[in-house]
């Protein structure tokens, strides 16, 4: 028992440290902490003069893949330009990559619907689920990784759309008729 | 605590192991295509790896209880597909009648799906809480015109507590059994021979493990 005591509170002392309301007098005291400590793991990627290609990564306690590396993972909703206030895309990751500690995706659009379909979830302004394209736009486009607001699940309705579903556990998608644009239909955040 | 609510109302009201009826008794809700129509859903869905998917055999005995997380999946991202696309706007019916009654079930069941989701959320602002509050009152307001043959339980009545709830302490997350499930879970798959002696030990770091 006097084992599993000392591992239980090395494992809640490593916890604590992890803490971002940890003191930061303690966080520097992490530093000599990690040394002495053997399963020092790096949980981000090094730093690196070469950009890296990963076929995945983690970020923010979310793992991002390439989509021939793991589809479900590279199903991506992001604010385009970084612009929190247009609605969100839903996209595809294609490549991943990795530069002095700077990670960046690049990324296939799924295209609107055609005009003239209904969407039949419309309706539904608090569950957040949008009919779209099975197309992907042909240009890649660049996204940091912190304008990725989560995955979405994505469920194929017939050949040519695509239900996406978003997973996000923190923002509420609101689906709203007068914030569709051309570009694509409004999916749009409210706090 | 919020969400077990949720996934009980869920499996009280959706997923019954017999098809409902209507107040004619002519319309079945629950038939044999609707479940197979799920079980596609499930199968064909692309799903992020932290998900827990469902079993694919959802409502055969062979697919076993769902567990609290496996509900949570169901009511957030299979269950809306699934009965829009059966029931929604441009869904076929041989008579405009059944048409009509399955979206009034639809319309019905998809504010039990909004509340799940808008109560599940792990930011709380006075709109989430009064959208959560509409939501579930039309739901159990109108559930026994919809389904004659239900009946009240408590869980409908506590379920309209959770808004004061969700006032005084925050987004569910920091006060739903999700981690006393998991114990369950933990403490259901343990190995045992019957015999005393060991399992304390076992307990403990199980416990560590659910800290974590």
């Amino acid at each position: 028992m006097t084992l599993l005591h000392s591992f239980l509170r090395a494992n809640r002392l490593k916890q604590w440290l992890a803490r971002p309301d940890c003191p930061p007098a303690i966080k520097e005291c992490k530093i000599l902490f990690d040394r002495l400590s053997s399963s020092n793991v790096a949980t981000t990627p090094v730093a690196s003069e070469q950009p890296l290609s990963p076929s995945h990564v983690q970020y923010d306690g979310l793992t991002y893949a390439q989509s021939r590396s793991h589809l479900g993972n590279s199903l991506i909703l992001f604010s385009p330009d970084g612009d929190t206030a247009a609605p969100l895309v839903p996209g595809q990751i294609i490549h991943i990559f990795i530069c002095r500690d700077s990670t960046t995706f690049w990324v296939r659009r799924y295209l609107p619907l055609e005009k003239g379909i209904t969407d039949p979830f419309q309706p539904y302004v608090h569950v957040p689920i949008k009919l779209c394209s099975s197309k992907l736009n042909p240009t890649l486009e660049k996204v940091e990784v912190n304008w990725v607001v989560g995955h979405f699940a994505l469920y194929p309705l017939s050949i040519e759309q695509i239900a996406v579903v978003s997973l996000s556990r923190v923002s509420c998608i609101f689906i709203s008729n007068h914030l569709r644009s051309d570009n694509f239909p409004g999916l749009n955040i409210i706090h | 605590m919020g969400e077990c609510f949720f996934l009980v109302l869920l499996f009280t009201n959706i997923i019954q192991t017999k098809p409902w009826h209507a107040p004619d008794h002519s319309i079945k809700y629950g038939t044999t295509a609707v479940i197979h129509h799920i079980q596609h859903i499930l199968e064909k869905t692309i799903l992020p790896s932290w998900i827990s998917k469902p079993p694919l055999k959802f409502g055969e005995a062979s697919a076993g209880s769902l567990t609290a997380d496996e509900w949570r999946t169901m009511a957030l991202v299979h269950l809306p597909v699934a009965l829009v696309t059966l029931w929604g706007e441009g869904s076929q019916h041989p008579y405009s009648y059944i048409g009509e009654k399955h979206r009034k079930v639809l319309d019905h069941t998809m504010k039990l799906l909004s509340a799940v989701r808008l109560a599940g959320l792990r930011t709380v602002t006075k709109n989430r809480i009064s959208a959560y509050q509409e939501c579930m009152k039309d739901y159990v307001g109108n559930l026994l015109n919809l389904h004659p043959t239900a009946s009240q339980r408590p869980n409908h009545h506590m379920s309209l507590h959770i808004p004061h709830f969700l006032q005084l302490f925050g987004p569910v997350r920091s006060w739903w059994c999700f981690p006393y499930e998991r114990l369950i879970g933990i403490l259901q798959r343990l190995p045992t021979n019957h015999k005393s002696g060991m399992f304390l030990l076992k307990v403990h770091v199980s416990n560590f493990n659910i800290a974590r």
